[in-house]
């Protein structure tokens, strides 16, 4: 039950987010009236820094951040997942595997996340850089867990059976093991989302974004935070979708892992 | 090494070994993957404004001419003498840059670690402990707050913030020359934006190795013989859940130090992340690499401080944990 409203929370935040990819239904840059006046007017939550519609913009401003964290969980997931299930299956590369995969991850909590989100950021346009960051943190995190339930999944009845079988290892791992641990799977994806939508909302925070007259949800936060005394929607508005939206999704991945835990 | 016992003094020395090695690791790292973004500190500040030969003359004379290994040792070895180099963007010495930030963001670092620990501890014994509703409640608000993106968290507390104490600004306007902990009420809205994601982050960790704890045979034993909570929470199970709660904090201290750059941008703050967000773009290496060394270095020192933490009293930080 918990779930299916988690779900049901992303899906609309999401689904209004992508709304403007097909069909835009107002402009969100022309200028309406003065600069951040509070609701009303005929703007419902005011105007923004240049005196654009607040509600037109959070409304157009969404899909960018949204589908690059979808975007990026997913590749970092697949990444993550297939690296995972290649370690752990290979009884003798088990090890070094092992060995390297935590060392890197030591030296991976110690470099600061936010040099790994910059350097790609600089070097990337903004989608990229997010999928890169996501990657290159999330993934290894990914792979951990999997490798975790692989080496789990080797052992028991069902992977047996399929091996007597005569199946092949790859057949193996897509059709019994990664079906057996969907939720466990589910549930990485949900959360390398969740960096997904932290990495895009700081690195447009930080001007890394979509160019100045773009609207977004990201980049509107830094835009209107001076403005928060005159019109406070400017900022609440894409606040509340941003939270809204990473909450719902984190707490799915939670929801996810926990019922995988409880089998 | 199984089988040999090793010495206190051995076992310190590998572990002070083994978080050198890390740091090592992670300046070359950092080094290496600033370098390769494409063009240099000389070409960032004055391409199209300068002809090519004063470029490359520059560019001989900032020694940028030259290949990445010897710049990589020629720091390294000022480092071990404990100079930090000279910056490229701006010819001042990194040691200076660093200095002037150093003071906001070590006020901020150190006011967030005394809000986060409490409300971390809080948190993740309601989330642990708390009967049916509170430990919903305390799960909701661990991974909940610490999936919301840190400017997100930001903008809300202002908001907040701003509705309680009628104030119509959400800037820090820190007056230059004043120290910085002399104007903590200014700094109020950054520092709880970064304590309030790393208490939830901190809890959410924390809550397992919480219920591990509480579930340790003589702590039922303890509650048998009608022990307090109070005592058995202070005596039994904060001393157990100590060491991974150092971790977390040694995480949470570098972040602030050097990784806060979203909050620093977003409430005006002159501080560390910001530096690091300006050398970045600007290609300037030598204040990269010191100020990313140094978040690092709290990181792996705070590492280190848990593990022997952990090893005094003979507990062991879980395999997850490491």
């Amino acid at each position: 039950m918990r779930g299916r409203i988690l779900v049901a929370i992303t899906l609309a935040v999401w689904a209004l987010a992508i709304i403007p990819v097909v069909w835009q239904p107002c402009d969100p840059v022309a200028l309406v009236g003065a600069v951040w006046q509070p609701p009303g007017d005929g703007h419902l939550f005011g105007t923004d820094n240049l005196g654009r519609d607040v509600g037109c913009r959070a409304l157009v401003g969404g899909w960018r951040i949204c589908a690059t964290a979808v975007l990026a969980g997913a590749l970092a997931t697949a990444v993550g997942a297939f690296a995972g299930m290649l370690t752990a299956w290979g009884a003798r590369t088990g090890r070094t595997a092992r060995w390297i995969t935590a060392a890197a991850s030591d030296v991976a909590l110690v470099l600061p996340l936010l040099v790994v989100a910059l350097v790609a950021a600089v070097a990337l346009p903004a989608p990229l850089a997010v999928v890169v960051a996501t990657l290159l943190t999330g993934a290894p995190l990914t792979l951990r867990v999997v490798s975790d339930i692989t080496r789990e999944a080797r052992a028991s009845g069902f992977v047996r059976v399929a091996r007597l079988r005569g199946d092949r290892t790859a057949a193996i791992l897509l059709q019994e093991v990664l079906p057996a641990n969907a939720r466990l799977v589910g549930g990485e994806f949900a959360q390398r989302t969740v960096m997904g939508l932290q990495f895009g909302v700081g690195l447009h925070v930080l001007g890394f974004g979509p160019s100045p007259p773009t609207a977004d949800w990201g980049s509107a936060l830094l835009e209107n935070i001076s403005g928060i005394g005159l019109n406070p929607w400017a900022v609440f508005v894409p606040a509340l979708a941003l939270g809204v939206l990473a909450a719902a999704i984190g707490l799915l991945a939670h929801h996810l892992a926990d019922r995988a835990g409880a089998r | 090494m199984a089988g040999r016992p090793a010495g206190p003094g051995l076992r310190l020395a590998r572990a002070v070994g083994r978080s050198l090695l890390l740091l090592w690791v992670a300046s070359v790292v950092i080094f290496f993957a600033t370098a390769s973004l494409p063009g240099d500190a000389v070409l960032a500040r004055y391409l199209g404004k300068l002809t090519p030969e004063d470029l490359a003359r520059m560019r001989q004379e900032a020694g940028l001419d030259r290949g990445l290994l010897p710049r990589y040792l020629e720091w390294t070895g000022g480092l071990l003498h404990g100079d930090l180099g000279t910056s490229l963007a701006t010819q001042r010495p990194v040691s200076d840059l660093v200095g002037q930030r150093l003071g906001v963001s070590l006020t901020l670092c150190v006011f967030t670690l005394a809000v986060t620990i409490p409300a971390m501890i809080l948190l993740a014994w309601l989330a642990a402990q708390g009967g049916r509703i509170g430990q919903g409640l305390g799960t909701v608000l661990a991974i909940g707050g610490s999936a919301v993106p840190i400017a997100v968290t930001g903008i809300l507390l202002a908001l907040l913030v701003g509705k309680i104490t009628g104030q119509a600004s959400a800037v820090a306007f820190l007056a230059p020359g004043v120290p910085a902990w002399r104007q903590l009420d200014l700094l109020l809205v950054p520092m709880l934006t970064l304590a309030l994601p790393s208490a939830c982050y901190g809890a959410g960790m924390l809550r397992g190795a919480w219920a591990d704890a509480a579930a340790h045979p003589s702590i039922f034993d303890a509650r048998v013989r009608g022990v307090p909570t109070r005592v058995i929470v202070l005596r039994d199970i904060l001393p157990r859940i100590a060491p991974v709660a150092l971790r977390i904090c040694a995480l949470i201290a570098g972040g602030v130090l050097g990784g806060a750059a979203v909050v620093e941008v977003l409430f005006g703050i002159a501080g560390l992340g910001e530096l690091l967000v300006t050398a970045v773009s600007n290609r300037d290496l030598p204040v990269v690499q010191a100020v990313a060394l140094l978040s690092a270095t709290v990181v792996a020192a705070g590492f280190l401080i848990a593990d022997l933490a952990a090893e005094s009293i003979g507990a062991q930080i879980p395999e997850e944990w490491r």
